[in-house]
C-alpha cells in the first residue's frame, strides 16, 4: 500500500501549482479561467475567493459538467491547504480536462496574503432547515440560494400572473419582492389570484399580497407599492430590482415597462394569458429581443380581450 | 414565470431569451417560437427613435389608433 504523502508526491510530478499570488494577479488582469473551491459546505461558509464556483471534493466527478463544459477550459482548484485541490485536480485531469492546476498553500495562504474574501450571510438553522430542498438540488445549493436571499424582484400586477408568481418566490426565498398593484381585492379575483383570501377583499391587492407572502416565508421583505405604473414614476419604482416579473393586464402599461426596463438595462420574465392560453418570455435587453421588437405597436382597442 | 426568475438569478440552465412558448391548457400543448432581435426596433434597435420616456402612455396608446395611417390593422 502506499502512504498519502507518496501518492501525494506523485500527483505533485504531473499537476501544476500555482501560488496565491499568481492566481490574484491572474484575475486582476480578467484572465480566462474557472476558479473552483472544491470545500466542503461549512468551510465555505467561513468565506471564500471572490468569483469562485464551488463545487465539494466529494460531488466534483458528478457535477463539474454543469460548470465546466469545454474540456480545454483552464481551471485552477483550491482547498483549505492545496492538497485535496491538487488531488481533485488529478481526477478533472484523468476525466479528460486538459488545463486543471492547484493553487498552493489553498485558501489559508489566500488569507494570510490579506487578500479580498466573501462570505455569504449566514443561515440561520430555520432557513437551513427551510431551504433544504433547494440545497438538494446541485444547481442550487447553498450559493444559490443565498444569491436568492440577495435578490429584489418587482412583481408588476398581483393579479392572476403575479399572485402565483409571487407565491411561489416568497416561497423560493427570494429576498425582496416589491408588488406593484393600484387594485382593491374582489370575490371574483379569488377564484385564481392566489395570492389573495377571502378575509381580504375590499383591502388593497398589495396589502393582502404582503399579508400572504409574510405569512409564508418571515425571510422576504415585502416593499408594495400601490400606484399605477406611470411615466413619472416607473423609472424611480424601477431602481433598485434586479428583475421584473411582469404580470400587467394592459397594452399601454406593457409598452411603458418594456422601454423603461431596456433604458434601465432591466431583465424582464413576460407573462400573458387570455382564457386557456398562455405565453412566456425572457426579454433581455439587447441579448434577445425586446418587447416591441415583437410587437413594434399596440392592437386597436377593440382587438384586446379583456 | 416564477421558475425563469429563479433561473435567471442563480445563473442557471437556459432562461427563456429569444424563445416565446406558448401553452394551450385544453389541448395541453406546448409550442416554442424563436425571436430575433429587431435591428430596427424602435427601443433596442441599431437606430433608436425611443431614447426617453412618452408623457403619458394611455394617451400615446389612444393617440397612435385615432391617428392611425389608413388601412393599418392590428400590429401583430
Amino acid at each position: 500500500m502506499r502512504s498519502s504523502a507518496e501518492i501525494i508526491e506523485e500527483v505533485r510530478q504531473e499537476i501544476p501549482e500555482v501560488s496565491v499570488d499568481e492566481v490574484k494577479a491572474e484575475q486582476d488582469r480578467g484572465e480566462d479561467f474557472v476558479l473552483l473551491d472544491v470545500r466542503d459546505d461549512d468551510e465555505r461558509r467561513a468565506g471564500y475567493i471572490p468569483g469562485a464556483v464551488h463545487v465539494s471534493r466529494g460531488m466534483l466527478e458528478l457535477s463539474i459538467d454543469d460548470y465546466v463544459t469545454d474540456a480545454d477550459q483552464k481551471i485552477i482548484l483550491y482547498c483549505a491547504g492545496g492538497v485535496r485541490s491538487l488531488l481533485a485536480a488529478k481526477s478533472l485531469k484523468d476525466m479528460g480536462y486538459t488545463d486543471t492546476i492547484s493553487m498552493a498553500g489553498g485558501y489559508r495562504s489566500w488569507l494570510t496574503a490579506g487578500y479580498p474574501t466573501e462570505q455569504d450571510k449566514p443561515m440561520t438553522h430555520e432557513q437551513l432547515d427551510r431551504y433544504s430542498r433547494h440545497f438538494m438540488l446541485r444547481q442550487i445549493g447553498e450559493a444559490g440560494q443565498a444569491k436568492l436571499l440577495e435578490s429584489k424582484v418587482l412583481l408588476l400586477g398581483a393579479g392572476g400572473l403575479g399572485s402565483p408568481a409571487a407565491v411561489y418566490l416568497a416561497a423560493a426565498g427570494v429576498g425582496t419582492l416589491g408588488v406593484l398593484d393600484s387594485d382593491l381585492v374582489e370575490i371574483s379575483n379569488l377564484q385564481r389570484q392566489i395570492a389573495h383570501r377571502t378575509e381580504a377583499i375590499g383591502t388593497p391587492k398589495v396589502q393582502s399580497a404582503t399579508t400572504t407572502i409574510k405569512s409564508l416565508n418571515p425571510d422576504v421583505k415585502v416593499v408594495p407599492h400601490q400606484t399605477r405604473l406611470k411615466a413619472e414614476n416607473v423609472l424611480e419604482v424601477f431602481e433598485g430590482y434586479d428583475l421584473i416579473v411582469d404580470g400587467c393586464d394592459n397594452f399601454p402599461t406593457r409598452y411603458l415597462v418594456n422601454d423603461a426596463a431596456v433604458l434601465t438595462n432591466k431583465t424582464i420574465v413576460h407573462g400573458s394569458i387570455s382564457e386557456f392560453e398562455g405565453q412566456v418570455t425572457v426579454l433581455k435587453p439587447y441579448d434577445g429581443p425586446c418587447y416591441r421588437c415583437l410587437y413594434p405597436a399596440p392592437p386597436p382597442p377593440g382587438m384586446v380581450p379583456s | 414565470m416564477a421558475t425563469e426568475a429563479i433561473k435567471i438569478l442563480v445563473g442557471i440552465g437556459s432562461p427563456l431569451i429569444g424563445r416565446l412558448v406558448l401553452y394551450d391548457a385544453l389541448r395541453m400543448q406546448f409550442r416554442e417560437l424563436k425571436l430575433s432581435r429587431d435591428t430596427s426596433c424602435p427601443v433596442c434597435g441599431d437606430k433608436p427613435e425611443v431614447t426617453g420616456l412618452f408623457e403619458d402612455y394611455d394617451a400615446w396608446y389612444d393617440d397612435y389608433w385615432v391617428n392611425a395611417p389608413a388601412g393599418q390593422e392590428a400590429a401583430d
